[in-house]
């Protein structure tokens, strides 16, 4: 994959996530662009790069709510770690691969966040893991579908005009 | 360092993650001051004249149909407004007669919400006033539909709000019908639990809870949410009081901040006949030949 199409990716979730959310929510229920920008580095560029985006990510974001800041940095960075090594083991190309893995790591990235955000009050944890959580997981991958169709739609769009260039 | 420079060369990823998580944990537990101020020197000047333009395009386009819509109201309240103007004549000279203290009059700044935090569990506004507009910490905030939350840190043009849908904002309220006290803390969405409600009081499903008006931060008697559903606590000693707050915090747009309070007599009501003085009387007998 290559790196500008990852930038122009990251642009497309930036915009979708700070402008578009509340449009495209539904009540409580809205998809994480956010952790599907960490999540496509991951998977194309490795561990490394896969956490330090979601680290910088979730800070971006923990400074919009600083009462919980380093929260989604915490988070991102380790589904960025575990989408690295899921990248460099498989190839993501498979939409019901792909659609289980952003739905695992929507989930588990909600499942770390309400730990701390519920302070572990077990009957609010698991009313809002039912209600918002895993709805959100679901729009999650769907959203990250679709985003990584137009993603290889662009990649291979770019491939062949420097194919014809060359 | 030796060592670190050792792991990091063997275990990259591994050393990459563990300080990113670190950093993390560090940003946690530090203290929530330190984490505001560092929010606020990285946001600050930075983000809001993107969100200003956003506002400014979509505003524009409802900015017709809102107009219009206000008009009709402006025209309905201009009619109650002249009978309450009688009412409160009336109303200050009874209590006057009864020796009743002199009633306040809240001074509201209108403000319009310019952002809020980006995660889907919404906690925080940013709004489009500040110190410049007399805004200060810990000043309440309200919306149409009643009290939604205070204001933890003022900027020169714009201030955050503390939402009360968050753990650490709990509001004293009370009972409109039955004028049982207690603490609203939020659970989760939009419902909220009236703490510290003894077994033998009477709230039930249905009852309004306004703000109390204790610790002199929140103004008395706003609205903040409705019971729905009272059961007996684990603890056999107290109730159990579940409320829902009709206010919906993920779309509030414009909101009120409280600056200061007046004497209810001096509060100054818009009138009709003042502004069309500007105008002379012959626009002034043409508007209200129609």
């Amino acid at each position: 994959m290559r790196v500008s199409v990852l930038v122009i990716i990251a642009f497309v979730c930036l915009f979708l996530q700070v402008v578009a959310l509340r449009k495209l929510s539904i009540g409580e229920i809205s998809p994480d662009f956010a952790l599907l920008l960490c999540s496509f580095f991951a998977l194309y560029k490795g561990t490394i790069r896969g956490s330090l985006i979601g680290f910088v990510v979730g800070l971006f974001q923990d400074l919009f709510n600083p009462a919980f800041l380093g929260l989604n940095a915490l988070t991102k960075t380790l589904i960025g770690y575990a989408f690295g090594h899921v990248g460099a083991k498989t190839v993501p190309e498979r939409t019901l691969f792909l659609s289980a893995v952003f739905f695992l790591a929507a989930l588990g990235h909600d499942f770390v966040y309400l730990i701390f955000f519920t302070a572990l009050d077990m009957g609010n944890f698991i009313k809002m893991l039912f209600n918002v959580a895993i709805p959100s997981a679901v729009y999650t991958a769907v959203a990250g579908i679709v985003l990584h169709k137009l993603m290889l739609f662009i990649n291979a769009r770019m491939v062949r005009s420097v194919g014809q260039e060359s | 360092m030796q060592i670190i420079e050792q792991l990091f060369q063997r275990h990259r990823d591994k050393t990459t993650l563990g300080l990113l998580v670190i950093l993390s944990l560090i940003l946690l537990i530090i203290p929530q001051r330190a984490k505001f101020g560092m929010a606020k020197v990285a946001l600050n000047g930075l983000f809001l004249p993107v969100d200003r333009v956003t506002h400014f395009v979509e505003d524009f386009r409802e900015m017709r149909e809102e107009n219009r819509r206000l008009k009709r109201i402006a025209a309905s309240l201009l009619l109650e407004r002249e009978r309450l103007a009688q009412f409160r004549e009336e109303r200050e000279r009874l209590r006057r007669l009864a020796d009743f203290k002199e009633e306040q009059f809240l001074k509201l700044v209108p403000c319009e919400v310019i952002g809020r935090n980006l995660d889907r569990y919404q906690t925080m506004l940013v709004i489009d006033k500040g110190a410049r507009d007399s805004l200060r910490v810990r000043m309440p905030v309200l919306s149409y539909r009643g009290y939604v939350g205070r204001i933890i840190e003022v900027f020169g043009n714009s201030s955050w709000v503390q939402l009360i849908c968050s753990r650490n904002n709990p509001v004293s309220c009370i009972d409109k019908r039955s004028r049982v006290v207690g603490i609203l803390e939020w659970m989760h969405h939009s419902y909220f639990e009236l703490k510290n409600v003894g077994i033998v009081e009477d709230v039930a499903i249905g009852d309004t809870l306004i703000t109390s008006g204790f610790g002199g931060v929140v103004p008395k008697g706003f609205p903040v949410a409705v019971v729905s559903k009272v059961t007996h606590a684990i603890d056999g000693l107290s109730l159990r009081v579940e409320a829902k707050s009709y206010i919906k915090f993920r779309s509030l747009e414009e909101v009120f901040v409280v600056i200061d309070e007046i004497p209810w007599n001096q509060a100054i009501f818009y009138d009709m006949e003042d502004s069309l003085s500007v105008f002379g009387s012959a626009r002034k007998n043409a508007l209200y030949a129609r």
